[in-house]
């Protein structure tokens, strides 16, 4: 499907090129660096057609991935791909999770060698790292090919599961001490207009779990799902969530949750993101914000008071609240007369007051005010009006009301696992418009 | 050089440092070869040129060192397509690899990397490998074979034939693992693009296939889903329930993280829901289900949310009910891209409707006062979208345009201007008291659509603006330096106003003014013509100029971006594609899929068209966008017929003149002719074709120009809708075909083919001139070329002159090009014309199929040369022979010209042998008698011979076949002639004529 794949720095210049099939040729390929790359274009759109040649692309930091074709192919299937590279890439670089131009010019070898394993003939095919690094160990770990390939057993081992069902799990796991640990991430999106009335809202979860369990075992995960809990007992007082939407890691059998609403799976070895979930509907919201700016032109002045509320219980703390005030760019001086608890602080690099306030008990308000005085501009250009947006992880709250019933695990040597559950909420997009 | 810091890697390399990494490459040592080589493998990157290098590279490859291997690999496929010659020399290690006993990942190397270095000289060591693989014991390398096919398909469609490769990878359907299913998927898929369609979808491929779907990787499931959306199985083939069960089997995979494949899967649904037709509550229940994942696409990154609002898009104009309460979702968010800002405003105007529109308006008023300017501007624009498509909210709309003019904000107001005039457009006479804010406005219209708005506003609101007059006198002291659309608005408002105003005011010194500007300063064609139409008009009849300038304007609608059904099908069968996000159908932009349709050798696919329908259905379009009334139209041209008759008759006196041109320089002579056919002046030309512009209008009023265009478009769309036209032609064609055939029996109706194509120049360099045509037989027996002409080209096209070269078969066109003939550009115009065969001079007979003959039309616009390709079936004589002669003339063959064909299935038309035979006595080929052939099977014996001419049969050209038909429903033919290549036409044409549905 794909043509060609391609790294490309922010001055236009190819760091990898790794051809699949010939239709696209190389010049086409420096005419879209030239073109589009180096001259900032590519932000405008993710997909160009340029010459009868489609370039689907993303930039990460100062990387732009392109991949190359002169066919109708599947779009969202290669912009993901792009993604899954660079988290592949990122998983082999040292140290982990750095992408740049600099890894890549470090990992040259290493990238070509990946790029030949994880595509063919422009097709995606293995992508997923744990598995990739058994036996594609250039640069980075130690053990060496050498080993391997003695070792026909483990090979065999390698290729069944690449290509098999339960790709994301080897044989042969074994731990002293048996331990899960689960972790319920939700960010909650908000938008509220300037007269505070919600315009969307809703919580987006992730359950990450990180298993050291040995063998296969076989997993049963429950949570407080309205519709499940329907089904096994209509009677039931406690109602549960109503989710939106779900989406599970590969894992996990699609379609028994989809007859039974049942998630049963058998885990990848270490950390792994088990499913994302989507709800809308009756969202606590941890804070409320109350903004009042009051412009006055003629005098060249802004007045901003702001309150925060934390609406969850007293006996729980956020933590790490910021509050970003957005402020008119010409802004000349800025005037905190108070702020309630924490530091607010004008930053010219941001434009904005930054409110931070390090512990904040639940069921407190506190109040920010400020005054701001603007230097006249000749032109009219308005001034942008961001969101007030607001930062903060609230430990041991869920916005979404989401609560674990259970995890059962089963495995042949039928061992007792420890488990070990945490929620946290953090902000998503939580703005307020003024 | 202990350690060598990977930057080294990028570094200048002189032209030493190739003989050094040479050395290095023989270094006895694994560990400094391996950095030579990285280092050889860094210069390639960067496009420097080291194939010079190919030999110390090469023996490198003799390692066990997978990693090096690779490397080696690596380099190999990058120089095989430059030095096929040095190439072949790997060959061996590859043999050798990929027979590797021990280890999977290397013999599953070897496998993927042959498959790449694409050169022709060693397939053949290369095959017999691939074949091994394809039932290797290890899943890896049988995945990896799968992919080789479809790569050794693009290098040599033969060989995969020979070695039945495609039929190996359908057998991988059913392999239990599912990567191997998808991989084989995906590589049918893959030749498919190429070949047109070559699985046949059963129940039994599609159950194994969602039976591997839980089995597979996120990138496997998406080749089964998109292959399931590609090939559907036919509605009849599913058993009742059989629709719910496929569908049941589908969703799971709308809860999968990744999100091309709930688009995947979505596209699936949304195909087998086209077959439920009744159960309502059954399709909406399954859409239900569809909205929650694609609304959680808009949480994921922005790219991602592009390519899914665009298709949410065309979901919802398919489904609208899918999406129709969270419009929410689609408010844009600040830090959102503005490429997602835009598609999300487009889908917020197709969400709106009178519940949400209060939230919707307050939503876009504050975007309007966002500082992106084009974001703001669409935002104006939507605003005014919403307004003529809810009547109902017409009213809140233009109360938040009237607070945007407010703000003063120069692009806000010029926007707002815009949308108000459509606005106006579709509400005559209920807003005006906006006009006296819009004027306060006037000074800072810098943009040229505000300003021919407002000129338009000025114009139509004339009486009731008091200055009016100053307004335009102001407009009109810069309109020499105007753009165009600003003059043509100019003249259209002060006719208009002056025309109203009954010269009051100095409308009339203003009048003569811009229209003294118009016609002589003016340096515009198009301009001047409407300058002088409208002098002409006022000075000869001011009344009659009233009631035609003044007239009631067509109303206007909200639908400038909604698709044509046929379009938007087509689009939502390629959701997730690149074709959904351009939103073009493939073929008009993926060069190898316009290459199959040309090709015409395979013909199966094809649509079917009835001509004589069809230009019909032309000519009444060009009536009506023209706006002249049918019947006087029809008066007018039966006229011309007839003196066209005549003109016809005397051309036809001298035939032989025509054919004496000797040799390939007789289409110039004749060509050159054009004199002697007079041409006949269409009369009455209505005055509206002068300007060019209205055609594409089809208003009534005429002289409004801007008053045509309701909405600014986007590009693509507007692609889309034209090749939307075409479609519809298709479409039509189609359908009166069956009619046709339910009366009588008929020849295989050929279907067209571009044989000129638009984009090919002329002898004098002109291009834009496109034909399709098919050489066919009518209804009554008689010999025709069908022709579909377009002009794609900015300047009409006439004196139409056409001549076909003298060819073997001695076909020459009876009819003249008819007279007159006029296409105007972006016009389509089918014609018939009666072609007969003259034996006598004979050219070259042709080396393979089709026949091909060549052509030129000389016209107004260049002289063209083409070629005509003719089905041997068109060709043949009528004339049935006596058995006897027959059995003569075959056993008298002193020469034999076999040649062979199987074909593995018949159009599903043709039953049995009686099918068989009827279908192909009707086209010409007779049945001679029925016997049992050397191997003992019972087939049919058939003739044919082509058209005779003078000399009587040529016995050379007769061609008789055995036809066998085979277990699985499809014919083995083979056939004899004299001639050989009348053996190939032959077959060519039968695999036609049995393949084609009537």
């Amino acid at each position: 499907m794909a043509s060609s794949v391609v790294f490309v720095n922010q001055k236009g210049d190819i760091l990898i090129y790794r051809r699949f099939r010939d239709d696209v040729s190389r010049q086409e390929v420096t005419n879209f660096c030239n073109c589009i790359v180096a001259t900032k274009a590519a932000k405008e759109t993710p997909i160009i057609n340029l010459d009868g040649v489609s370039f689907i692309h993303t930039t990460q930091n100062d990387i732009t991935l392109v991949a190359t074709t002169k066919g109708n192919v599947n779009a969202a299937m290669l912009m993901q791909f792009l993604y899954a590279l660079v988290t592949l890439c990122k998983a082999y670089f040292t140290p982990q999770g750095e992408f740049s131009e600099e890894q890549v010019r470090k990992n040259f070898a290493l990238i070509y060698e990946l790029l030949d394993e994880v595509m063919d003939f422009g097709l995606p095919q293995i992508l997923d790292p744990d598995l990739l690094k058994m036996y594609i160990t250039q640069g980075g770990a130690k053990t060496g090919a050498g080993a391997l390939q003695n070792n026909i057993e483990k090979l065999k081992q390698i290729t069944i599961q690449a290509t098999g069902a339960i790709s994301w799990r080897a044989e042969g796991i074994r731990y002293k001490r048996n331990e899960v640990f689960i972790d319920i991430i939700e960010n909650v999106n908000v938008l509220l207009s300037v007269r505070g009335t919600v315009l969307k809202a809703d919580v987006v979860g992730q359950v990450l779990v990180k298993a050291q369990l040995s063998g296969m075992p076989e997993c049963k995960f429950g949570i407080n799902d309205k519709l499940l809990i329907k089904n096994a007992d209509p009677t039931k007082q406690d109602r549960g969530i109503q989710i939106d939407d779900i989406k599970f890691h590969q894992c996990v059998r699609l379609g028994r949750f989809d007859r039974d609403r049942s998630i049963t799976f058998i885990p990848p070895d270490g950390v792994f993101e088990l499913m994302t979930y989507r709800i809308s509907e009756n969202i606590n919201l941890p804070f409320k914000v109350v903004p009042v700016v009051q412009e006055y032109p003629e005098l060249n002045k802004l007045e901003y008071s702001v309150k925060l509320k934390a609406i969850f219980e007293r006996t729980n703390f956020a933590s790490n609240v910021v509050c970003k005030v957005p402020v008119p760019p010409n802004s000349a001086s800025v005037k905190i007369y108070s702020a309630g608890a924490g530091k607010a602080k004008y930053e010219p690099e941001q434009n904005a007051i930054m409110w931070r306030i390090k512990k904040f008990q639940g069921d407190m308000e506190f109040l920010m005010s400020a005054e701001v005085v603007i230097t006249p501009l000749k032109s009219d250009k308005q001034w942008s009006k961001p969101p007030i947006s607001l930062d903060f992880q609230v430990p041991m709250f869920t916005g979404s009301g989401l609560r674990v019933r259970y995890l059962r695990i089963q495995d042949k040597s039928d061992y007792k696992p420890t488990k070990w559950i945490r929620y946290i909420t953090k902000a998503g997009d939580y703005n307020h418009r003024i | 050089m202990a350690t060598i810091d990977p930057f080294d890697f990028f570094k200048s390399s002189k032209r030493s440092e190739v003989a050094e990494l040479e050395l290095e490459l023989n270094h006895n040592k694994l560990e400094k070869r391996m950095e030579a080589l990285k280092k050889v493998i860094a210069m390639m990157t960067v496009g420097k040129d080291v194939s010079s290098l190919f030999f110390p590279v090469l023996k490198c490859v003799e390692t066990n060192n997978v990693d090096l291997k690779k490397l080696v690999y690596l380099y190999i496929i990058n120089y095989a397509k430059t030095q096929p010659d040095l190439a072949v020399l790997a060959v061996n290690t590859f043999r050798k690899d990929a027979r590797e006993r021990l280890n999977p990942l290397i013999r599953g190397l070897a496998v993927r990397t042959m498959g790449c270095i694409g050169v022709d000289t060693i397939l053949d060591y290369l095959c017999e490998p691939l074949k091994e693989s394809m039932g290797d014991e290890d899943p890896y390398v049988r995945k990896t074979a799968a992919v080789c096919v479809a790569k050794l398909f693009e290098i040599n469609q033969q060989r995969v034939e020979d070695y039945k490769f495609i039929e190996k990878l359908e057998e991988m359907l059913g392999d239990g693992n599912g990567m191997v299913v998808s991989n084989a998927v995906a590589a049918l898929t893959d030749i498919q693009h190429t070949k047109g369609k070559i699985v046949q979808m059963t129940q039994t491929i599609l159950y194994k296939l969602l039976n591997a779907l839980p089995e597979c990787s996120e990138w496997g499931r998406i080749y089964i889903l998109d292959f399931l959306a590609d090939n559907m199985l036919p509605s009849a083939a599913i058993k009742s329930g059989g629709i719910e069960e496929i569908i049941q089997r589908i969703v799971p995979n709308l809860a999968h993280s990744n999100s091309a494949v709930v688009l995947s899967a979505t596209k699936v649904i949304l195909k087998y829901l086209d077959y439920m037709t009744g159960d309502t509550e059954m399709v909406r229940s399954v859409c239900r289900k569809m909205a929650p994942p694609l609304i959680s696409l808009m949480n994921s990154e922005p790219e991602i949310q592009y390519i899914a609002i665009r298709n949410i898009n065309l979901i919802i104009q398919k489904r609208p009910y899918i999406i129709d309460k969270e419009v929410r979702v689609f408010f844009c968010n600040f830090q959102d891209p503005l490429y997602v800002k835009l598609e999300k405003l487009e889908i917020l105007i197709r969400l709106a409707d009178l519940k949400n529109v209060d939230s919707l308006l307050n939503e876009l008023k504050d975007y309007a006062q966002e500082v992106d300017v084009l974001f703001v501007r669409r935002s104006i624009s939507a605003i005014g979208r919403i307004a003529i498509k809810l009547d109902r909210a017409a009213d809140r709309c233009i109360q938040v345009l009237h607070q945007l003019i407010n703000t003063k904000i120069d692009y806000v107001v010029q926007e707002a201007i815009i949308v108000i005039k459509d606005i106006f457009r579709k509400y005559p006479n209920r807003y005006e008291s906006i006009i006296k804010d819009l004027c306060e406005n006037l000074k800072a219209l810098d943009n040229v659509d505000a300003r021919a708005s407002m000129i338009w506003i000025v114009g139509e609101y004339g009486d009731r603006i008091d200055n009016a007059v100053d307004l335009l006198t102001n407009f009109s002291q810069s309109f020499k330096d105007e753009a165009r659309k600003v003059q043509h608005a100019l003249l259209n408002a002060t006719v208009k106003l002056f025309l109203k105003v009954e010269g009051n005011g100095g409308a009339e010194e203003l009048v003569q003014d811009v229209l003294r500007m118009a016609t002589e300063e003016s340096d515009n064609p198009d301009l001047r013509n409407r300058g002088y139409i409208y002098w002409k008009m006022l000075s000869s009849n001011p009344e009659m100029a009233k009631q035609i300038i003044l007239c009631e304007k067509p109303t206007i609608s909200e639908d400038a971006s909604t698709l044509e059904p046929q379009i938007l099908d087509k689009l939502v069968g390629n959701i997730s594609m690149l074709s959904s996000v351009y939103y073009k159908v493939p073929d008009t932009f993926v060069k190898k899929i316009r290459d199959r349709i040309n090709e015409r050798l395979d013909l199966e696919n094809e649509e079917v068209q009835v001509i004589s329908q069809q230009s019909k259905q032309a000519q009444a379009e060009y009536v009506d966008s023209t706006g002249v009334k049918k019947s006087e139209y029809i008066k007018e041209s039966q006229v011309a017929q007839a003196t066209y008759m005549v003109d016809l008759l005397s051309l036809d006196d001298q035939p032989p003149m025509k054919q004496g041109g000797a040799g390939t320089n007789a289409i110039d002579d004749l060509l050159g002719i054009i004199d002697t056919t007079p041409p006949v002046q269409h009369s009455t030309q209505p005055v509206q074709q002068q300007h060019p512009m209205q055609i594409n209008g089809g208003g009534s009023d005429l002289l409004d120009l801007i008053d045509t265009t309701a909405h600014v478009q986007q590009p693509s769309i507007q692609a889309v809708q034209s090749s939307a036209l075409d479609d519809l032609l298709g479409g039509m064609g189609q359908e009166s075909h069956t009619e046709t055939l339910l009366q009588k029996a008929q020849f295989v109706k050929v279907p067209y083919q571009v044989v000129l194509n638009g984009q090919t120049a002329g002898q004098k360099g002109q291009q834009g001139l496109q034909i399709e045509a098919a050489f066919q037989r009518d209804g009554n027996g008689a010999l025709v070329l069908d022709m579909k002409l377009t002009n794609l080209s900015t300047v009409p096209i006439s004196d139409c002159l056409m001549k076909l070269n003298q060819n073997h078969f001695g076909l020459a066109l009876h009819d003249p090009f008819p007279t007159p003939f006029t296409l105007r550009p972006q016009e389509s115009r089918s014609l018939t014309l009666t072609c007969h065969q003259n034996r006598a001079p004979g050219g070259p007979p042709p080396l393979r199929p089709p026949v091909l003959i060549q052509a030129g039309i000389n016209c107004s616009l260049d002289l063209f040369y083409f070629t005509l390709p003719a089905l041997l079936q068109v060709l043949l004589s009528p004339t049935q022979l006596e058995y006897q002669m027959c059995s003569r003339i075959w056993s008298s063959f002193p020469v034999m010209q076999e040649c062979k064909m199987t074909m593995p299935s018949m159009s599903a038309q043709i039953t049995n042998g009686h099918a068989l035979i009827t279908r192909l006595q009707e086209n010409r080929i007779y049945y001679l008698n029925q016997a049992t052939n050397e191997q003992g099977s019972e087939v049919l014996y058939v003739y044919c011979s082509p058209e005779e001419g003078d000399q009587g049969v040529n016995q050379h050209e007769i061609v008789v076949a055995e036809i066998g038909i085979t277990p699985t429903g499809g014919v083995e033919i083979q056939a004899t002639s004299q001639s050989g290549y009348m053996s190939l036409l032959f077959l060519q044409a039968v695999k036609f004529v049995l393949s084609a549905n009537t």
